[in-house]
């Protein structure tokens, strides 16, 4: 009973955690990437697909917490919380790997396979709605996103960018979660994430002291 | 596919000389019109039924179809340089052909063929006519009765309408629709300036 009790305390801090901090953290890079706008004229694209996954993940965890506390029972069935058929959930995620896909794409120059993972992924959408076959979703979705994470880390320690390490970290955590599905362990690394995602967004993520330009 | 072969001989000329990126799409679509033309004409010879289904909806009817709408897509993008998307039409087809396998329905392979078909065709006559480029207008007028050609359900119809289109496009490669289509305006007012000129004197 007590172990119940603090398993399900441990899962609403973790869900409350993520609705305050990820979208903080989204709100943070929003803000960096404006600024950089209006000096130079124009959006980094990293940056900006960097947004695009903060922005996905923020709402996905606002709309967790909400599923989470039943305030609009209607929302619970719309998002979810599977990624084994489309809803709301599997095409937020989708979305986040597609878009990790993207910016592999992108620190690598691979010009014509820029917009392709997103492409394909919302021709998969797509297909659903008009044939009602989904089954090639979940595995889409741990493919691109283990591709988008190996390369993320090989990107960052060939560039010597903190940005993308912290990334590729903080993604892993996330991805773990997705994949381990084990109580006690997810909460906290749900926990650890956000408390990630908090010195990262703060800037003291430095591993690499001198980076490539 | 005679035509196609002598369509490419100026163009691969052309190509050559100028290095121009339009004679390159216009060479690998001609090569593709090509391998279409051949699959036909084996698929013919060994009598092979294109209506056949293959797998659920799937005809090779289909299949060939998605090939040459593929290479037409293709040559749109490379022509407007959209490298970005030089992926789509390959998704596209992709969706469409395992949609195939699935359905039984032919309304997104009409509805996306017309789509490749008549919207390239669109712009290329109408680039073709403003910048007097007779090569592109050829293209534009390929699209359009080779498109048209396809939507009548008639074998004999169809290939009238395929023969047509590529002795329009033969046209167009050799330079015909710049000389008898769009005159150049210089030749155009030398011409009338002696005529108005003669008139001149002569009153």
């Amino acid at each position: 009973m007590a172990e119940d009790i603090f398993l399900t305390n441990l899962r609403f801090s973790g869900y409350i955690l993520s609705a305050i901090l990820i979208p903080m953290a989204a709100i943070i890079l929003g803000r960096k990437l404006y600024k950089e706008k209006s000096i130079t004229g124009t959006y980094n694209r990293i940056k900006l697909i960097t947004f695009g996954i903060f922005f996905c993940f923020a709402t996905m965890s606002i709309l967790e917490l909400i599923v989470e506390m039943n305030w609009f029972p209607l929302l619970g069935q719309i998002f979810g919380f599977n990624i084994d058929t489309v809803n709301l959930y599997s095409i937020l995620i989708g979305t986040m790997v597609s878009l990790g896909l993207t910016m592999v794409f992108y620190a690598n120059r691979f010009e014509v396979l820029y917009y392709s993972a997103l492409m394909f992924f919302a021709g998969m959408i797509f297909f659903y709605y008009f044939t009602g076959f989904d089954a090639w979703l979940e595995g889409y979705i741990y493919l691109a996103g283990a591709i988008s994470l190996i390369f993320m880390y090989l990107t960052s320690f060939r560039i010597k960018d903190n940005g993308a390490l912290g990334l590729a970290i903080f993604f892993t955590l996330v991805f773990s979660v997705l994949v381990l599905g084990v109580p006690y362990i997810t909460q906290v690394i749900i926990i650890a994430y956000n408390g990630f995602i908090l010195i990262f967004s703060l800037g003291l993520f430095k591993p690499f002291k001198q980076e490539v330009e | 596919m005679a035509f196609c072969i002598l369509t490419l001989i100026p163009v691969l000329k052309s190509w050559r000389d100028t290095k121009n990126r339009m004679y390159m799409a216009v060479l690998i679509l001609t090569f593709g019109i090509i391998g279409y033309s051949l699959i036909n004409l084996f698929t013919f010879i060994l009598e092979v039924d294109t209506n056949a289904y293959l797998i659920g909806g799937l005809r090779i009817g289909y299949i060939l179809g998605y090939i040459l709408a593929t290479i037409q897509f293709e040559f749109m993008l490379y022509l407007r340089r959209f490298i970005k998307f030089y992926t789509l039409p390959f998704i596209i087809a992709f969706y469409l052909l395992f949609g195939n396998i699935l359905v039984v329905n032919s309304l997104p392979f009409i509805i996306y063929l017309s789509f490749v078909g008549f919207v390239p065709a669109y712009f290329l006559i109408r680039d073709g006519k403003r910048k007097h480029n007779g090569l592109a207008f050829g293209m534009g007028l390929l699209f359009l009765i080779w498109g048209i050609g396809q939507t009548i359900p008639v074998t004999i119809v169809v290939e009238i309408f395929r023969i047509t289109a590529i002795i329009v496009f033969f046209l167009g490669t050799r330079g015909f629709y710049e000389k008898y289509l769009f005159p150049v305006k210089e030749e155009e007012e030398r011409i009338m300036g002696t005529w108005i000129s003669k008139l001149v004197v002569k009153e």
